[in-house]
């Protein structure tokens, strides 16, 4: 970089100290202006930024009976995840559908701890898989995926279940 | 026979009831899960007997379900 017209920086003792150049702001010269790097606290910025995925949950070869509903794979609150996302693949092309299922893991006067099932409609195509078009959140204590093989025979599936945090 | 009239229906969707062998892992146990009445009004509405059920059908979690029902009384 040749030809910079800015002045860069010094401390109390003459020093420069670190610094960039913001080439927008024209008010120190042509070149831009020199501009302290001030992070959190003074130090560089280098936080990263960006989701976090894990797998929270896999089930390879599961078996679902003809007509049959299941809910093989499923995250807690606790497990950190904010959102998740989720693939289903079964081994044949038949049909079947997906849904979540949210919960509560205590209840006292109701027996049942689903509260709701949504995001059916989520769920898209690519080829015999189904997969969740974006991340989903969590809603609840914890969510389920619930697979329902609507064909006439037991059909074996692998779904997973990513958590984002 | 009417599934509607004999299995007890799922609080949360009307159209379901309970089954312990909905699903499994391979190699592993059965899981609860539930079975679509009207999946089972269709295909094996027309029969009278545990006994025909299972033989009408290649599912073995089917079989083992309508057994079940059998020996809880709820099937001939």
């Amino acid at each position: 970089m040749t030809n910079i017209d800015t002045q860069i920086i010094f401390d109390k003792n003459g020093n420069p100290i670190p610094q960039y150049l913001d080439v927008a702001d024209k008010t120190g010269g042509s070149a831009g202006t020199m501009k302290p790097i001030t992070g959190q606290n003074g130090a560089q910025f280098t936080q990263l930024t960006g989701s976090n995925i894990e797998l929270a949950d896999r089930k390879l070869g599961y078996e679902i009976s003809a007509g049959g509903s299941v809910y093989p794979v499923r995250t807690f609150g606790d497990d950190g995840f904010k959102e998740f996302f989720v693939v289903v693949a079964p081994q044949t092309n038949h049909e079947f559908e997906v849904k979540v299922t949210h919960g509560v893991t205590q209840t006292n006067v109701y027996s049942d701890s689903v509260i709701y099932e949504v995001f059916g409609d989520e769920f898209i195509n690519a080829g015999r898989v189904k997969y969740s078009r974006k991340p989903l959140p969590i809603l609840a204590d914890y969510v389920r995926i619930r697979v329902r093989n609507l064909s006439s025979e037991s059909q074996l599936y692998d779904i997973h279940l990513w958590g984002v945090k | 026979m009417d599934f509607y009239k004999v299995v007890k229906v799922y609080e949360l969707d009307k159209t379901q009831t309970t089954s312990p062998f909905s699903g499994k892992i391979s190699g592993g146990d059965w899981e609860e899960g539930l079975i679509s009445i009207n999946y089972l009004n269709e295909h094996f509405g027309h029969l009278e007997t545990a006994e025909e059920m299972i033989n009408a059908t290649e599912s073995e979690g089917l079989k083992l379900y309508f057994a079940w029902l059998k020996e809880k009384g709820i099937l001939n």
